[in-house]
């Protein structure tokens, strides 16, 4: 089914995955976490995997990002065996191209906003002149132009989440991979957070994929997974129907610094 | 977008530059928790500011030392065969030899002297009854007990009725006292030496072990029992005259000292037609005695104050490990994001690594200023002036980064090591 979509385009996919089964052993017992799960994500997709809790959702994303590796079955990101590359290779992965956001932020918390952006460009190697631009501008393009100093734990969590997307985006990795990133805020900010990845999705054509129990921030993709007890369930396009932002999205991030300044 | 290496490698450059972010990086966490690494860093202070200040002490009790014997008025100069600088004296080699005649003529005519006394040394088989011992046995001449200031304990020293008559009579050293004569009295009881019976006078006050080995293992007759009886062949001299083994010269005062080394040199130069280039068959030693005992104090000086310093740098090295370890359990979570967004293994062992070594280098700095600042204090209160070596100093240092980097590595490992997926679930 998930092939069907997206089969007329003849690009390799970003996102290349047959049969991912992952078994946990917890002493005698086994948990299956994925049971041969098959997707593939092209270039410039923006999908939401969608399914209850504990269905296999982040263990899904996490072999998806080469944190973890499956039990059996093949994952190739951008036509590449993942299963063959040694934990150097794999660190270089995850910091070139793959931008992480977690539910929980993870942000250093006595450390300004523009410290968390640089991390990811420090194990790149890059310069600090150059580090700093570039974090700025990441933060910039989240609206946060203005809060380059501030500590994260002095942030609302929708701007707190915004620092961790700029930190995604920073060393302009080809995948974002975005686990409940509104898990934990209002639907306001919520909904803020959406509109941001849908622009970046649409700007600069950056794969997103993400992770969500509501159908409502479902909407906002163009494709929605389902997944239930380890196995696809459903994949369906939103071609047309896509929820619409607000309407001063179209002028840069004008809607988001305002919604910050005002907590 | 740049067009990526593809599979993607951290370059070189990735690294070189990683070593300053590191160093930032943990700077940065140590601001953030100044309480505790400042008692941290202050276990390491205390046991690098012990190691300077107990070194800078030992070093001035040694002054203290040498200051007492010199005061003491040990002026002792020793005259021996061969030279012993080079390792190559050989006092019964044919080539190297004083004799008689050299002794003579060095107490004749060498001024400042308060008395003389020589000796001459052989290897004795002593028996008695089933006891069987092999000594090293000096003929002296009377003047040595009081020029060496070495007393008998019990009976007498060889006297000048010994001396003129070459009489079998001998003194024991306290060590072959109690090896012929375990728990009996040894006065008058009559030991063979080499098979020829000589009878106990006298024994010697102990003189203890020098790095040298046991001083007590010996025993005196007179000088011309020795070279005319015991010892009688190997005490020829090609010449005609009798070899002696050392002759010992005690000097005035200090100031007299090198003038009277001088006249020596000069003396036997003549005597044994030295030419000015020709290595000396002779060497005279000052003080030999001072020297031998410092050997002692010295060595237990230093291996009290190695055990002091290994203890107190151990416990801050312990102290080190407990905190890092806190550290990286609280900051697990953090480690699994720097994993996630590209950290490799290395370099999260490079940060908490470098964080331990700061702690202890940072701890080393300030226990310079302790163990300088507790040796200046006890300059004060004590007679001792203490000496703050830069050697010393040196030495801590490099054990305190050696106690971070060995007591870092543990922790920093298992930051390292850690899965990043459970590193992030942690709470
Ligand atoms: N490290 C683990 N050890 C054992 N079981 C695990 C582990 N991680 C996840 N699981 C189990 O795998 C299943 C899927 O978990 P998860 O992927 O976290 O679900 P979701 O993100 O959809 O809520 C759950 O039953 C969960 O208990
Ligand atoms: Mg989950």
């Amino acid at each position: 089914m998930a092939e069907q979509a997206t089969d007329k385009d003849s690009r390799v996919p970003v996102i290349d995955a047959q049969g991912l089964v992952k078994t946990y052993k917890m002493g005698d017992i086994e948990v299956h976490a994925l049971c041969g799960v098959s997707l593939r994500i092209y270039a410039g997709e923006l999908a939401s995997i969608m399914g209850p809790s504990g269905s296999g959702k982040t263990t899904l994303m996490n072999i998806l990002g080469c944190l973890d590796q499956a039990t059996s079955g093949v994952y190739k990101l951008d036509g590449v065996d993942v299963d063959r590359l040694n934990d150097n290779q794999l660190a270089a992965i995850r910091n070139k191209k793959i931008g992480f956001v977690f539910q929980s932020f993870n942000l250093l918390r006595r450390t300004p906003a523009i410290e968390n952006v640089e991390q990811p460009l420090i194990y790149a190697g890059v310069g600090m002149r150059q580090r700093r631009e570039r974090a700025r501008q990441a933060l910039e393009a989240v609206g946060l132009g203005d809060r380059l100093k501030h500590h994260a734990n002095e942030l609302s969590g929708g701007q707190q989440q915004r620092v961790a997307i700029a930190r995604a985006i920073v060393a302009n990795p080809s995948l974002i991979l975005a686990d409940e990133p509104t898990g934990n805020l209002d639907s306001k900010s919520g909904e803020e957070i959406m509109c941001l990845f849908q622009r970046l999705n649409e700007e600069s054509g950056i794969t997103v994929i993400f992770v969500t129990h509501d159908l409502r921030i479902a909407s906002h993709t163009r494709r929605i997974v389902r997944i239930a007890d380890g196995q696809l369930t459903g994949d369906s396009a939103v071609d047309d129907q896509i929820l619409a932002c607000p309407e001063p999205l179209d002028a840069g991030m004008a809607v988001a610094a305002p919604a910050g300044t005002a907590r | 977008m740049q067009a990526w290496q593809w599979p993607p490698r951290l370059g070189r450059r990735g690294d070189r530059m990683y070593v300053i972010e590191v160093i930032r990086l943990s700077l940065h966490t140590l601001m953030a928790n100044k309480l505790r690494a400042a008692l941290t860093m202050f276990g390491i202070s205390i046991g690098v500011g012990a190691v300077i200040a107990l070194l800078a002490i030992g070093a001035g009790v040694q002054s203290y030392i040498t200051q007492q014997f010199s005061s003491a008025g040990t002026n002792l100069v020793a005259v021996v065969p061969g030279q012993i600088q080079r390792g190559g004296g050989n006092p019964f080699g044919p080539q190297a030899a004083l004799s008689m005649g050299d002794y003579r003529a060095v107490a004749g005519s060498i001024p400042f002297l308060v008395d003389t006394a020589v000796d001459f040394t052989g290897v004795g088989n002593f028996t008695f009854e089933s006891q069987n011992s092999q000594v090293s046995v000096s003929g002296v001449t009377p003047s040595y007990e009081s020029v060496r200031n070495w007393r008998v304990r019990i009976g007498r020293f060889i006297d000048d009725m010994d001396y003129g008559g070459r009489s079998r009579v001998v003194v024991l050293g306290q060590t072959v006292a109690n090896d012929l004569f375990p728990g009996q009295n040894p006065l008058d009881a009559v030991v063979k030496i080499n098979n020829v019976p000589f009878r106990v006078i006298g024994v010697m006050e102990t003189k203890g072990a020098s790095f040298l080995g046991d001083q007590d293992a010996v025993a005196f007759i007179p000088l011309t029992t020795a070279q005319e009886r015991l010892f009688q062949a190997s005490a020829q001299t090609k010449g005609g005259d009798r070899k002696v083994s050392m002759i010992y010269l005690q000097v005035t005062d200090d100031g007299a000292r090198p003038i009277v080394v001088a006249a020596v040199k000069q003396l036997l130069h003549e005597r044994h037609r030295i030419a000015a280039d020709d290595p000396d068959d002779f060497s005279v030693v000052s003080q030999t005695e001072l020297i031998n005992t410092f050997g002692a104090v010295t060595g237990v000086l230093t291996i009290f104050l190695g055990a002091i310093a290994a203890i107190s740098l151990l416990v801050g090295g312990i102290g080190i490990m407990n905190i890092m370890l806190v550290s990286v359990t609280e900051r697990t979570r953090e480690i699994g994001l720097r994993k996630a967004i590209g950290a490799t293994s290395r370099a999260i062992l490079g940060q908490f690594l470098a964080e331990a070594m700061f702690l202890s280098l940072l701890g080393g700095l300030v226990g310079i200023g302790i163990g300088v600042g507790g040796a200046f204090a006890v300059s004060k209160v004590a007679d001792i002036q203490p000496e703050v070596q830069l050697s010393a100093i040196a030495l801590a240092v490099g054990f305190s980064l050696a106690v971070g980097l060995f007591f870092g590595i543990y922790p920093a490992r298992r930051a390292s090591r850690l899965n990043p997926i459970d590193a992030l679930r942690f709470e």
